[in-house]
């Protein structure tokens, strides 16, 4: 019976499943966002069912109504994130040596069809290897890089299997990139894609640091601020429109907004009319890619 | 546009809580891969073809496979529980988003077998009338001669009527599979010339029209509706018409009415209200497509129209079997024992969720009937699987009954959204006008003063208190926050000021 409540939450939450295996593990789901991703997680034990959308940054659990946890059941569960933390490191760090020597020995990048189709002549720090553009994540403070974001051909983008993804960026304007950063930064913009990175940097000639996903722009922020504690942070933040029609909220923007309520920072969202809400515009590089079409 | 980025930059306000749709409750979606096989691919063509919601096509495809299911097929959910299978779909969505084009897609099938029938059987119905009135003619003539006959001859007379009784010829009646229009009482006696199996299949919501008795001074018959979906047996004798006797009636519904009706005619309608009949449908109230399609359809592929075409046939052809005595009776499915652990889990989960304060405590007579209605859904998608062999020679497997338990339960949520409607929740239908006020009006802030003056015509906005609940919903969330403000210098308290979240009237 808690099975049953356990996937009428699950379904509730907007994970497109039709069986919840309760073996306290992650498993990756499509979602009624974005039903042919998997952008839906969840981990089910006997008596707890937490899930989330990495899409929209969103996280629940959900224990079934009335229902009490006994301390043995919270010492099993405390035990089984332990051990699935432990085993996550274990692989986020076999993950960034990876990531680093596939960097290094990754070559540099002539052209692409995803950079030509976001406009963008000149990427700074990024390598291709096997069609494959390599977008470097980087840690902040250790200016090591920990994962790879690799855009394919087809405008496809994946992370590299079992990376840490949160609180690591990929700056643009910072030259030299590996491991030396400036000492001191006055302001520094965040947002979410690279190719919105670059075309933030073209606008301003500011540092910019790609988060890669908006559920990531707080971390980042927080990476910032411990790097940089007098850096000026501004969010320049996704307009989702056409999700904030279809769910009733717009993640860009909200978790924008959300990190720069929590750090005391700015948020810029790009100017869109609505037709070009509708035409499916969301982003500064849209803008700018806009402007740049209005302007020849 | 060098500094457009910079000179854009803000501080957001206050921290606002999590929106929450006030529009249409976040509803959860039908996954697309619910039906299987050829009723699966052409759900998906559907709903790209026609850019329309994917519950409006997966209904009307469900509901013209348990048209064809019921027929024939019977599920034993448990060794002493059998459902038919017939199902009772609702739809609801707003007018334009092509409600009328799917189900004419979805039931051209039925449609088309239903002609092929007319064509073959109107020359042998119109022979088998003339010759039972040129029968009667006799019999009426002997009938006569035997009055004024005398005794041995009366005998003789009546051994030769009762022979050409016997022998008067049947008239075949033109199978039907489905109506959209037809009164309670007819209904039964198209029923009984059916197999007692037929469909109400209608992108609008006459139905209900006619339950609230549009034809009958309200006062229709909904006992023929409630015993047809459970397939209990209707013994109507009228003396003005022929009796009736269905011993296993078996109506299937598929609707796809406007929401207003929900409002409407249902809401005020106590008869409809109270029957309990509200509590047999399955409920989808999707996201209309409206505004966000790219009008770039293509056709539906012949090849997969063809197969659904050859599937939903091969249902229908599905034949009865004989019992002991030699009677055609309905066949039945067989759960498979892990699908059958599933359907129970399912039931007890649904049994937690009526106990008091639980999700479905208001609503116990849709939720006790939940998961029989996914044994019957199991039971169709299991037909459509093997529509090309013999449906009853394989057990429902357990990935079938977990596709319709899913199906279920993402009714769940549409259900509780359409009886909070038809139970009319005055004060959330009144919160969703007042948003709808501050956004055509384009009010970034606004007193509640100046909110009342302009909406006091308003029936439902006559008080302030009937302002101050709407907005307390709109609170809740997330949608506007009140800031309480200071008396003026007379000592007048003033009118609390209301925001509205800045994310949403950025365009205004």
């Amino acid at each position: 019976m808690n099975y049953q409540d356990q996937l009428n939450a699950a379904l509730n939450f907007g994970l497109l499943v039709h069986d919840i295996k309760q073996d306290e593990q992650l498993h990756r789901v499509a979602t009624r966002l974005k039903p042919k991703g998997k952008n839906g997680w969840y981990v089910a034990y006997d008596t707890l069912l937490i899930m989330g959308d990495w899409q929209t940054g969103i996280t629940e659990s959900f224990k079934p109504n009335g229902h009490q946890q006994t301390t043995q059941d919270k010492q099993h569960i405390n035990q089984s994130r332990e051990r699935n933390r432990l085993e996550v490191e274990a692989l986020q760090r076999q993950t960034a040596i990876y990531a680093s020597q596939t960097y290094q020995n990754a070559s540099q990048i002539v052209v692409h069809p995803y950079l030509t189709s976001k406009g963008l002549d000149n990427a700074e720090g990024l390598k291709i290897i096997k069609d494959q553009l390599l977008v470097p994540l980087f840690d902040l403070v250790t200016g090591n890089i920990e994962n790879l974001q690799r855009i394919y051909l087809n405008g496809e983008k994946r992370f590299l299997k079992n990376g840490r993804v949160k609180g690591l960026c990929c700056p643009c304007g910072l030259l030299n990139m590996q491991a030396e950063w400036p000492e001191q930064l006055t302001r520094v913009f965040i947002c979410e894609g690279y190719a919105t990175a670059a075309s933030v940097y073209q606008m301003t000639q500011q540092p910019v640091l790609a988060a890669m996903n908006a559920g990531n722009l707080l971390a980042v922020g927080k990476a910032v601020k411990a790097k940089w504690p007098n850096a000026e942070i501004v969010f320049a933040g996704d307009d989702d429109y056409s999700t904030e029609q279809k769910r009733g909220i717009n993640p860009g923007k909200s978790k924008a907004s959300e990190a720069a309520h929590e750090l005391d920072a700015q948020v810029s969202f790009p100017p869109f009319k609505l037709e070009h809400k509708l035409a499916g515009l969301t982003d500064w590089n849209d803008y700018w890619l806009d402007s740049n079409r209005s302007a020849a | 546009m060098i500094n457009v980025v910079e000179n854009l930059a803000f501080k957001p306000s206050d921290n606002w809580p999590s929106l929450i749709s006030i529009d249409n409750e976040e509803l959860p979606e039908v996954p697309l891969d619910t039906l299987p096989s050829w009723a699966g691919e052409f759900a998906v063509a559907l709903t790209d073809s026609m850019e329309i919601p994917r519950e409006l096509a997966i209904n009307n495809i469900l509901a013209c496979c348990s048209t064809a299911a019921a027929r024939t097929f019977r599920v034993r959910i448990n060794q002493h529980h059998i459902e038919p299978t017939n199902l009772w779909l609702l739809t609801a969505l707003e007018s334009g988003a092509r409600k009328s084009g799917a189900l004419k897609a979805a039931k051209k099938p039925l449609a088309e077998w239903q002609r092929a029938q007319e064509e073959e059987i109107i020359p042998l119905r119109d022979k088998a009338r003339l010759d039972h009135e040129f029968q009667n003619a006799v019999i009426k003539k002997l009938t006569n001669k035997a009055g004024s006959a005398d005794r041995e001859q009366r005998e003789k007379l009546k051994a030769e009527i009762d022979s050409l009784v016997k022998e008067l010829p049947l008239i075949p009646t033109i199978p039907r599979l489905y109506t959209d229009d037809c009164t309670p009482e007819h209904l039964g006696t198209l029923m009984q010339e059916n197999n007692e199996a037929l469909a109400w299949l209608s992108s609008e919501g006459n139905l209900f029209d006619i339950l609230a008795g549009q034809y009958s001074s309200g006062n229709a018959n909904i006992d023929i509706f409630l015993k047809s979906h459970a397939g209990e047996d209707v013994n109507v004798d009228r003396g003005s018409r022929e009796p009736v006797r269905l011993y296993e009636p078996k109506l299937t519904i598929g609707l796809c009415p406007q929401p207003d009706l929900l409002t409407g005619t249902i809401a005020k309608n106590r008869k409809i209200l109270n029957s309990g009949l509200l509590f047999r449908f399955l409920y989808f109230w999707p996201q209309s497509t409206l505004g966000s399609r790219t009008r770039h359809t293509r056709p539906v592929a012949q090849k997969i129209t063809d197969n659904y075409h050859a599937g939903l046939i091969a249902i229908i052809n599905q034949t009865l079997t004989v019992n002991d005595n030699g009677e055609p009776v309905l066949r039945i499915l067989e759960l498979s024992p892990e699908a059958k652990k599933s359907l129970h889990k399912f039931a007890l989960a649904t049994e937690q969720l009526m106990q008091p304060d639980a999700l479905l405590s208001q609503f116990k007579g849709w939720a006790s009937k939940a998961s029989d209605a996914a044994g019957r859904v199991g039971a169709v998608l299991h037909c459509i699987e093997f529509a090309h062999s013999n449906p009853s020679e394989h057990a429902i497997r357990d990935e079938t009954m977990l596709k319709a338990i899913c199906f279920v339960t993402v009714s769940v949520k549409h259900t509780l959204s359409a009886f909070r409607v038809m139970g009319g929740d005055q004060e959330t239908n009144a919160a969703v006008s007042l948003w709808d006020w501050i956004r055509r009006n384009k009010q970034k802030q606004f007193t509640v003063r100046e909110a009342q003056q302009s909406l006091k015509r308003r029936i439902i906005f006559s008080r302030v208190k009937d302002i101050i609940s709407a907005l307390e919903i709109l609170t809740e969330r997330g949608y506007v926050k009140t800031i309480e403000q200071d008396a003026n210098q007379s000592g007048k308290p003033r009118s609390s000021l209301i925001l509205v979240r800045p994310s949403l009237c950025v365009d205004w």
